[in-house]
Protein backbone atom coordinates (compact mmCIF):
# COMPACT_ATOMS: atom_id res chain seq x y z
CA UNK A 1 0.00 0.00 0.00
CA UNK A 2 2.80 2.41 0.90
CA UNK A 3 4.31 1.83 -2.55
CA UNK A 4 1.02 2.82 -4.22
CA UNK A 5 0.85 5.92 -2.08
CA UNK A 6 4.46 6.79 -3.00
CA UNK A 7 3.71 6.24 -6.69
CA UNK A 8 0.65 8.47 -6.41
CA UNK A 9 2.65 11.31 -4.85
CA UNK A 10 5.51 10.73 -7.29
CA UNK A 11 3.15 11.07 -10.23
CA UNK A 12 2.57 14.74 -9.27
CA UNK A 13 6.30 15.36 -9.02
CA UNK A 14 6.74 13.76 -12.46
CA UNK A 15 3.90 15.92 -13.80
CA UNK A 16 5.67 19.02 -12.50
CA UNK A 17 8.98 17.89 -14.00
CA UNK A 18 7.38 17.15 -17.36
CA UNK A 19 5.66 20.54 -17.34
CA UNK A 20 8.99 22.32 -16.87
CA UNK A 21 10.59 20.08 -19.48
CA UNK A 22 7.87 20.90 -21.99
CA UNK A 23 8.10 24.62 -21.23
CA UNK A 24 11.89 24.46 -21.53
CA UNK A 25 11.77 22.70 -24.90
CA UNK A 26 9.17 25.11 -26.28
CA UNK A 27 11.03 28.12 -24.89
CA UNK A 28 14.27 26.95 -26.44
CA UNK A 29 12.58 26.69 -29.82
CA UNK A 30 10.76 29.97 -29.47
CA UNK A 31 13.12 32.32 -27.63
CA UNK A 32 16.61 30.85 -27.85
CA UNK A 33 18.48 30.95 -31.13
CA UNK A 34 21.67 29.28 -32.27
CA UNK A 35 22.18 26.98 -29.30
CA UNK A 36 22.14 23.88 -31.48
CA UNK A 37 25.67 22.72 -32.27
CA UNK A 38 26.26 22.16 -35.94
CA UNK A 39 28.82 19.92 -37.54
CA UNK A 40 32.18 21.56 -37.99
CA UNK A 41 33.53 22.02 -41.51
CA UNK A 42 37.02 22.02 -39.97
CA UNK A 43 36.90 18.28 -39.50
CA UNK A 44 38.22 16.39 -42.50
CA UNK A 45 38.59 12.73 -43.33
CA UNK A 46 36.87 11.06 -40.37
CA UNK A 47 37.81 7.39 -40.42
CA UNK A 48 36.45 4.52 -38.36
CA UNK A 49 38.22 1.20 -38.18
CA UNK A 50 38.15 -2.00 -36.12
CA UNK A 51 34.54 -1.52 -35.24
CA UNK A 52 33.07 -4.55 -33.57
CA UNK A 53 30.04 -4.43 -35.82
CA UNK A 54 28.89 -7.96 -35.06
CA UNK A 55 28.20 -7.14 -31.45
CA UNK A 56 26.06 -4.09 -32.20
CA UNK B 1 34.75 54.48 -48.27
CA UNK B 2 33.15 51.50 -46.60
CA UNK B 3 33.32 47.83 -47.42
CA UNK B 4 29.89 46.71 -48.65
CA UNK B 5 29.30 42.93 -48.43
CA UNK B 6 26.54 43.02 -51.04
CA UNK B 7 28.99 44.37 -53.65
CA UNK B 8 32.06 42.67 -52.18
CA UNK B 9 33.70 46.04 -52.83
CA UNK B 10 34.45 49.38 -51.28
CA UNK B 11 31.67 51.89 -51.81
CA UNK B 12 32.12 55.63 -51.50
CA UNK B 13 29.42 57.08 -49.25
CA UNK B 14 29.47 60.44 -51.08
CA UNK B 15 29.58 59.62 -54.80
CA UNK B 16 28.57 55.94 -54.78
CA UNK B 17 31.73 54.88 -56.60
CA UNK B 18 32.50 51.17 -56.28
CA UNK B 19 36.09 50.01 -56.04
CA UNK B 20 37.49 46.50 -55.89
CA UNK B 21 39.62 46.34 -52.73
CA UNK B 22 42.16 44.13 -54.49
CA UNK B 23 42.86 46.86 -57.02
CA UNK B 24 44.02 49.25 -54.30
CA UNK B 25 47.65 49.49 -53.23
CA UNK B 26 48.37 48.03 -49.81
CA UNK B 27 46.81 50.66 -47.54
CA UNK B 28 49.00 49.65 -44.68
CA UNK B 29 52.14 50.38 -46.63
CA UNK B 30 50.62 53.61 -47.92
CA UNK B 31 49.87 55.01 -44.51
CA UNK B 32 53.09 53.86 -43.02
CA UNK B 33 55.07 55.63 -45.71
CA UNK B 34 52.93 58.73 -46.28
CA UNK B 35 54.87 60.93 -43.90
CA UNK B 36 58.51 61.79 -43.95
CA UNK B 37 58.92 60.42 -40.50
CA UNK B 38 58.77 56.75 -39.88
CA UNK B 39 56.12 55.64 -37.39
CA UNK B 40 57.48 55.59 -33.89
CA UNK B 41 57.47 52.35 -32.01
CA UNK B 42 55.34 52.71 -28.88
CA UNK B 43 58.16 51.18 -26.86
CA UNK B 44 60.37 54.16 -27.69
CA UNK B 45 57.86 56.56 -26.16
CA UNK B 46 56.46 54.55 -23.28
CA UNK B 47 58.48 52.49 -20.85
CA UNK B 48 57.98 48.74 -20.57
CA UNK B 49 56.35 49.23 -17.16
CA UNK B 50 53.84 51.65 -18.56
CA UNK B 51 53.14 49.34 -21.46
CA UNK B 52 51.88 46.67 -19.14
CA UNK B 53 49.71 49.11 -17.19
CA UNK B 54 46.57 51.06 -17.91
CA UNK B 55 48.17 53.39 -20.44
CA UNK B 56 48.55 50.58 -22.92
CA UNK B 57 44.81 50.31 -23.17
CA UNK B 58 44.21 53.91 -24.20
CA UNK B 59 46.27 55.48 -26.94
CA UNK B 60 45.46 58.52 -28.98
CA UNK B 61 45.76 58.41 -32.73
CA UNK B 62 45.20 61.04 -35.32
CA UNK B 63 42.39 60.67 -37.83
CA UNK B 64 43.87 60.50 -41.29
CA UNK B 65 41.03 62.59 -42.76
CA UNK B 66 40.22 65.39 -40.31
CA UNK B 67 43.26 65.32 -38.10
CA UNK B 68 41.15 64.79 -35.00
CA UNK B 69 42.41 62.62 -32.23
CA UNK B 70 40.79 59.24 -31.91
CA UNK B 71 40.90 57.27 -28.70
CA UNK B 72 41.41 53.61 -29.37
CA UNK B 73 40.88 51.01 -26.70
CA UNK B 74 43.71 48.66 -25.94
CA UNK B 75 42.66 45.79 -28.12
CA UNK B 76 40.99 47.68 -30.91
CA UNK B 77 42.53 47.97 -34.35
CA UNK B 78 39.97 49.86 -36.37
CA UNK B 79 37.34 52.40 -35.50
CA UNK B 80 35.40 55.40 -36.71
CA UNK B 81 36.65 58.87 -36.00
CA UNK B 82 34.47 60.33 -33.28
CA UNK B 83 34.64 63.78 -34.90
CA UNK B 84 34.12 63.34 -38.63
CA UNK B 85 32.79 59.77 -38.61
CA UNK B 86 35.27 58.65 -41.21
CA UNK B 87 36.45 55.05 -41.12
CA UNK B 88 39.92 55.85 -39.90
CA UNK B 89 41.88 52.63 -39.79
CA UNK B 90 44.77 52.77 -37.36
CA UNK B 91 47.43 51.19 -39.51
CA UNK B 92 50.27 51.85 -37.11
CA UNK B 93 48.57 49.76 -34.51
CA UNK B 94 48.10 46.85 -36.88
CA UNK B 95 51.75 46.99 -37.79
CA UNK B 96 52.80 46.83 -34.18
CA UNK B 97 50.52 43.97 -33.30
CA UNK B 98 50.10 40.64 -34.97
CA UNK B 99 48.72 41.28 -38.41
CA UNK B 100 46.06 38.72 -39.36
CA UNK B 101 46.98 36.47 -42.26
CA UNK B 102 43.39 35.96 -43.37
CA UNK B 103 40.00 37.54 -43.17
CA UNK B 104 36.52 36.28 -44.00
CA UNK B 105 34.74 39.33 -45.41
CA UNK B 106 31.17 40.15 -44.41
CA UNK B 107 28.70 38.45 -46.75
CA UNK B 108 25.64 39.43 -44.75
CA UNK B 109 24.69 43.08 -44.88
CA UNK B 110 23.43 45.03 -41.89
CA UNK B 111 19.88 44.95 -43.30
CA UNK B 112 20.01 41.17 -43.78
CA UNK B 113 21.32 40.68 -40.24
CA UNK B 114 18.53 42.85 -38.84
CA UNK B 115 15.97 40.96 -40.89
CA UNK B 116 17.25 37.61 -39.64
CA UNK B 117 16.93 38.75 -36.02
CA UNK B 118 13.52 40.31 -36.63
CA UNK B 119 12.25 37.13 -38.34
CA UNK B 120 13.33 35.05 -35.35
CA UNK B 121 11.66 37.40 -32.89
CA UNK B 122 8.43 37.54 -34.87
CA UNK B 123 8.19 33.76 -35.12
CA UNK B 124 8.64 33.14 -31.38
CA UNK B 125 5.33 32.38 -29.66
CA UNK B 126 6.64 33.30 -26.20
CA UNK B 127 8.50 36.43 -27.32
CA UNK B 128 7.01 39.51 -25.60
CA UNK B 129 5.38 42.08 -27.87
CA UNK B 130 8.04 44.64 -26.90
CA UNK B 131 10.79 42.66 -28.63
CA UNK B 132 8.68 42.05 -31.72
CA UNK B 133 8.35 45.79 -32.23
CA UNK B 134 11.61 47.05 -30.72
CA UNK B 135 14.18 48.89 -32.79
CA UNK B 136 17.82 47.98 -32.07
CA UNK B 137 19.76 50.63 -30.18
CA UNK B 138 23.19 49.47 -31.34
CA UNK B 139 24.18 47.61 -34.50
CA UNK B 140 27.87 46.86 -34.99
CA UNK B 141 29.70 44.87 -37.61
CA UNK B 142 32.72 43.50 -35.78
CA UNK B 143 35.56 41.28 -36.93
CA UNK B 144 36.37 38.79 -34.20
CA UNK B 145 39.94 37.51 -33.98
CA UNK B 146 40.46 33.77 -34.29
CA UNK B 147 43.48 31.50 -34.25
CA UNK B 148 43.22 28.72 -36.82
CA UNK B 149 44.64 25.33 -35.94
CA UNK B 150 45.64 22.32 -37.98
CA UNK B 151 46.23 18.84 -36.68
CA UNK B 152 44.90 15.36 -36.13
CA UNK B 153 42.92 13.58 -33.44
CA UNK B 154 42.58 9.86 -32.88
CA UNK B 155 40.94 7.85 -30.18
CA UNK B 156 39.97 4.31 -29.32
CA UNK B 157 36.66 4.48 -27.53
CA UNK B 158 35.13 1.49 -25.78
CA UNK B 159 31.40 1.47 -25.29
CA UNK B 160 29.24 -0.75 -23.17
CA UNK B 161 25.80 -1.62 -24.40
CA UNK B 162 24.24 -3.58 -21.58
CA UNK B 163 26.59 -6.54 -21.23
CA UNK B 164 28.04 -6.17 -24.71
CA UNK B 165 31.22 -4.16 -25.25
CA UNK B 166 32.13 -2.68 -28.58
CA UNK B 167 34.98 -0.55 -29.78
CA UNK B 168 35.30 2.35 -32.16
CA UNK B 169 38.77 3.16 -33.38
CA UNK B 170 38.56 6.53 -35.09
CA UNK B 171 40.79 9.23 -36.39
CA UNK B 172 40.36 12.46 -38.25
CA UNK B 173 42.22 15.52 -39.46
CA UNK B 174 41.39 19.10 -38.66
CA UNK B 175 41.98 22.00 -40.95
CA UNK B 176 41.38 25.62 -39.98
CA UNK B 177 39.87 24.77 -36.59
CA UNK B 178 38.85 28.22 -35.31
CA UNK B 179 39.64 29.24 -31.73
CA UNK B 180 38.30 32.63 -30.69
CA UNK B 181 41.22 34.73 -29.48
CA UNK B 182 39.48 37.55 -27.68
CA UNK B 183 39.17 37.30 -23.91
CA UNK B 184 36.32 39.81 -23.61
CA UNK B 185 33.74 37.66 -25.40
CA UNK B 186 32.27 34.56 -23.81
CA UNK B 187 33.55 31.44 -25.59
CA UNK B 188 30.10 29.89 -25.38
CA UNK B 189 28.60 32.78 -27.35
CA UNK B 190 31.15 32.62 -30.13
CA UNK B 191 31.00 28.81 -30.22
CA UNK B 192 27.32 29.08 -31.05
CA UNK B 193 28.11 31.49 -33.90
CA UNK B 194 29.94 28.76 -35.74
CA UNK B 195 30.26 27.21 -38.23
CA UNK B 196 32.37 29.55 -40.31
CA UNK B 197 33.38 28.23 -43.70
CA UNK B 198 37.07 29.00 -43.75
CA UNK B 199 37.51 27.92 -47.36
CA UNK B 200 36.13 31.38 -48.16
CA UNK B 201 38.87 33.17 -46.28
CA UNK B 202 40.99 35.64 -48.24
CA UNK B 203 44.41 37.14 -47.50
CA UNK B 204 44.05 39.97 -45.00
CA UNK B 205 43.64 43.41 -46.44
CA UNK B 206 42.89 46.49 -44.38
CA UNK B 207 40.30 47.56 -46.96
CA UNK B 208 37.92 44.95 -45.60
CA UNK B 209 37.98 46.64 -42.18
CA UNK B 210 36.55 49.89 -43.51
CA UNK B 211 33.11 50.53 -42.10
CA UNK B 212 33.52 47.77 -39.53
CA UNK B 213 35.19 47.30 -36.21
CA UNK B 214 37.69 44.76 -35.15
CA UNK B 215 39.69 43.54 -32.25
CA UNK B 216 43.14 42.09 -32.13
CA UNK B 217 43.83 38.90 -30.27
CA UNK B 218 44.58 39.09 -26.57
CA UNK B 219 44.40 35.41 -25.69
CA UNK B 220 47.63 33.69 -24.68
CA UNK B 221 48.82 31.03 -27.12
CA UNK B 222 48.96 28.38 -24.41
CA UNK B 223 45.32 28.99 -23.50
CA UNK B 224 44.33 28.94 -27.17
CA UNK B 225 46.13 25.63 -27.64
CA UNK B 226 44.16 24.15 -24.73
CA UNK B 227 40.88 25.41 -26.15
CA UNK B 228 41.77 23.93 -29.57
CA UNK B 229 42.33 20.52 -27.95
CA UNK B 230 39.03 20.64 -26.06
CA UNK B 231 37.14 21.86 -29.11
CA UNK B 232 38.59 19.13 -31.32
CA UNK B 233 37.65 16.53 -28.70
CA UNK B 234 34.05 17.79 -28.53
CA UNK B 235 33.67 17.74 -32.33
CA UNK B 236 35.31 14.31 -32.52
CA UNK B 237 33.13 12.84 -29.76
CA UNK B 238 29.97 14.21 -31.35
CA UNK B 239 30.96 12.55 -34.60
CA UNK B 240 31.64 9.22 -32.89
CA UNK B 241 28.23 9.36 -31.19
CA UNK B 242 26.57 9.79 -34.57
CA UNK B 243 28.02 6.38 -35.48
CA UNK B 244 26.23 4.72 -32.58
CA UNK B 245 22.88 3.39 -33.79
CA UNK B 246 20.01 5.52 -32.49
CA UNK B 247 18.20 2.61 -30.86
CA UNK B 248 21.18 1.98 -28.60
CA UNK B 249 21.65 5.59 -27.48
CA UNK B 250 20.02 5.28 -24.09
CA UNK B 251 21.55 1.94 -23.26
CA UNK B 252 25.05 2.83 -24.37
CA UNK B 253 27.74 4.15 -22.09
CA UNK B 254 31.29 5.10 -23.00
CA UNK B 255 33.57 3.29 -20.59
CA UNK B 256 37.03 4.18 -21.83
CA UNK B 257 38.79 6.53 -24.16
CA UNK B 258 42.43 6.81 -25.20
CA UNK B 259 42.74 10.10 -27.08
CA UNK B 260 45.84 11.19 -28.93
CA UNK B 261 46.14 14.47 -30.75
CA UNK B 262 48.51 16.99 -32.16
CA UNK B 263 47.62 20.55 -33.09
CA UNK B 264 49.60 23.50 -34.29
CA UNK B 265 48.51 27.04 -34.94
CA UNK B 266 48.43 27.61 -38.67
CA UNK B 267 47.26 31.20 -38.95
CA UNK B 268 45.48 34.15 -37.41
CA UNK B 269 42.26 35.36 -39.02
CA UNK B 270 39.42 37.81 -38.51
CA UNK B 271 35.88 36.43 -38.83
CA UNK B 272 32.77 38.59 -39.22
CA UNK B 273 29.83 38.99 -36.84
CA UNK B 274 27.04 41.50 -36.38
CA UNK B 275 26.26 42.61 -32.83
CA UNK B 276 22.67 43.80 -32.54
CA UNK B 277 21.56 45.21 -29.20
CA UNK B 278 17.99 45.84 -28.10
CA UNK B 279 17.59 47.83 -24.91
CA UNK B 280 14.73 47.07 -22.56
CA UNK B 281 14.36 49.16 -19.42
CA UNK B 282 18.09 49.80 -19.35
CA UNK B 283 19.04 46.14 -19.83
CA UNK B 284 20.79 45.41 -23.10
CA UNK B 285 20.02 42.18 -24.96
CA UNK B 286 22.66 41.49 -27.58
CA UNK B 287 22.12 39.17 -30.53
CA UNK B 288 25.00 37.99 -32.64
CA UNK B 289 24.63 37.23 -36.31
CA UNK B 290 27.27 35.26 -38.17
CA UNK B 291 28.48 37.72 -40.81
CA UNK B 292 29.10 34.91 -43.28
CA UNK B 293 26.10 32.59 -42.88
CA UNK B 294 23.51 34.81 -41.19
CA UNK B 295 23.04 32.42 -38.25
CA UNK B 296 21.43 34.20 -35.31
CA UNK B 297 22.62 33.61 -31.74
CA UNK B 298 20.81 34.99 -28.70
CA UNK B 299 17.94 34.54 -26.28
CA UNK B 300 15.09 36.89 -25.46
CA UNK B 301 13.06 36.99 -22.25
CA UNK B 302 9.68 35.34 -22.43
CA UNK B 303 6.14 36.38 -21.79
CA UNK B 304 5.78 35.31 -18.15
CA UNK B 305 2.01 34.96 -18.27
CA UNK B 306 2.15 32.67 -21.28
CA UNK B 307 4.96 30.51 -19.91
CA UNK B 308 3.45 30.40 -16.41
CA UNK B 309 0.09 29.49 -17.94
CA UNK B 310 1.68 26.74 -20.01
CA UNK B 311 3.43 25.22 -16.98
CA UNK B 312 0.26 25.42 -14.86
CA UNK B 313 -1.95 24.02 -17.64
CA UNK B 314 0.37 21.12 -18.43
CA UNK B 315 0.85 20.35 -14.72
CA UNK B 316 -2.91 20.27 -14.11
CA UNK B 317 -3.50 18.17 -17.23
CA UNK B 318 -0.80 15.64 -16.40
CA UNK B 319 -1.91 15.46 -12.75
CA UNK B 320 -5.51 14.83 -13.82
CA UNK B 321 -4.33 12.13 -16.22
CA UNK B 322 -2.38 10.50 -13.44
CA UNK B 323 -5.37 10.65 -11.06
CA UNK B 324 -7.56 9.21 -13.81
CA UNK B 325 -5.09 6.39 -14.30
CA UNK B 326 -5.15 5.61 -10.59
CA UNK B 327 -8.96 5.77 -10.51
CA UNK B 328 -9.32 3.49 -13.53
CA UNK B 329 -6.95 0.93 -12.12
CA UNK B 330 -8.72 1.02 -8.75
CA UNK B 331 -5.56 1.98 -6.91
CA UNK B 332 -6.89 5.34 -5.78
CA UNK B 333 -9.91 3.79 -4.12
CA UNK B 334 -7.57 1.44 -2.30
CA UNK B 335 -5.65 4.40 -0.94
CA UNK B 336 -8.79 6.20 0.18
CA UNK B 337 -10.36 3.02 1.52
CA UNK B 338 -7.67 2.74 4.10
CA UNK B 339 -9.24 3.48 7.45
CA UNK B 340 -7.49 5.05 10.34
CA UNK B 341 -6.48 1.77 11.90
CA UNK B 342 -4.94 0.59 8.66
CA UNK B 343 -3.08 3.83 8.29
CA UNK B 344 -1.82 3.55 11.81
CA UNK B 345 -0.87 -0.06 11.10
CA UNK B 346 1.06 1.00 8.05
CA UNK B 347 2.62 3.75 10.05
CA UNK B 348 3.69 1.29 12.73
CA UNK B 349 4.92 -1.13 10.11
CA UNK B 350 6.95 1.64 8.47
CA UNK B 351 8.64 2.56 11.69
CA UNK B 352 8.93 -0.91 13.17
CA UNK B 353 9.11 -3.64 10.57
CA UNK B 354 9.27 -1.87 7.24
CA UNK B 355 9.66 -4.33 4.40
CA UNK B 356 13.01 -3.87 2.61
CA UNK B 357 11.48 -4.50 -0.79
CA UNK B 358 8.88 -1.82 -0.20
CA UNK B 359 11.57 0.57 0.99
CA UNK B 360 13.59 0.04 -2.19
CA UNK B 361 10.45 0.51 -4.30
CA UNK B 362 9.60 3.78 -2.56
CA UNK B 363 13.18 5.02 -2.91
CA UNK B 364 13.22 3.99 -6.58
CA UNK B 365 9.93 5.72 -7.32
CA UNK B 366 11.08 8.82 -5.44
CA UNK B 367 14.40 8.97 -7.25
CA UNK B 368 12.76 8.43 -10.62
CA UNK B 369 10.30 11.23 -9.97
CA UNK B 370 13.08 13.55 -8.78
CA UNK B 371 15.14 12.69 -11.88
CA UNK B 372 12.28 13.79 -14.14
CA UNK B 373 11.85 16.95 -12.06
CA UNK B 374 15.60 17.60 -12.27
CA UNK B 375 15.58 17.11 -16.05
CA UNK B 376 12.73 19.61 -16.32
CA UNK B 377 14.51 22.20 -14.20
CA UNK B 378 17.80 21.60 -16.06
CA UNK B 379 16.15 22.27 -19.41
CA UNK B 380 14.63 25.45 -18.06
CA UNK B 381 17.94 26.51 -16.54
CA UNK B 382 19.68 26.02 -19.89
CA UNK B 383 17.35 28.55 -21.48
CA UNK B 384 17.93 30.90 -18.53
CA UNK B 385 21.71 30.58 -18.95
CA UNK B 386 21.41 31.42 -22.63
CA UNK B 387 19.31 34.43 -21.70
CA UNK B 388 22.02 35.59 -19.31
CA UNK B 389 24.55 35.28 -22.13
CA UNK B 390 22.40 37.52 -24.31
CA UNK B 391 22.15 40.17 -21.64
CA UNK B 392 25.80 39.80 -20.72
CA UNK B 393 27.01 43.29 -20.06
CA UNK B 394 30.44 42.25 -21.37
CA UNK B 395 29.03 41.40 -24.80
CA UNK B 396 27.20 44.70 -24.80
CA UNK B 397 30.27 46.66 -23.84
CA UNK B 398 32.25 44.81 -26.52
CA UNK B 399 30.02 46.29 -29.19
CA UNK B 400 29.15 49.57 -27.45
CA UNK B 401 32.74 50.50 -26.69
CA UNK B 402 33.45 51.03 -30.35
CA UNK B 403 33.03 54.68 -31.13
CA UNK B 404 30.94 56.11 -33.94
CA UNK B 405 27.32 56.35 -34.81
CA UNK B 406 24.83 54.29 -32.91
CA UNK B 407 23.30 52.46 -35.85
Amino acid sequence: MIVILAAFIASFVVALGLSFLLAGVLLERSNSYGSKKESSPSMKRFMVSDVNQKKI
Amino acid sequence: MEYDPSFDSLVCQSCGNIIDPNSLPDANEFYLNMGEEEPVDIREVVSEDELTGEMYDCHIYTCSQCGGEVIVSGTEVSTRCIYCGSTAVVFNRIAKEHRPEYIVPFKITKEEALKNVRDKLLSGIFVPRFFKKAEPTVVRGIYIPYFLYEGWYKDTQRFQMGETPFIYDCECDFEDLPVEACKVLADKTTDMLEPYFLNEKVPFDTSYLMGFYSNIQDLELRAAQGIANIKARDIFDREVWTRVPRSYFRKTKRVSSVPQHEFARSSYALLPAWFITIDKNGTPYTFLVNGQTGKVVGTVPWNRFLVGGLIAASFITLSLLSVLLFVKSGLLSEIFAMDKSLRSHISRKTSDTFDTGQLYSVIGIGMGALAVLGAGFAKFKKVLDNLNLSRSIVTFIFSRKRQGDAK
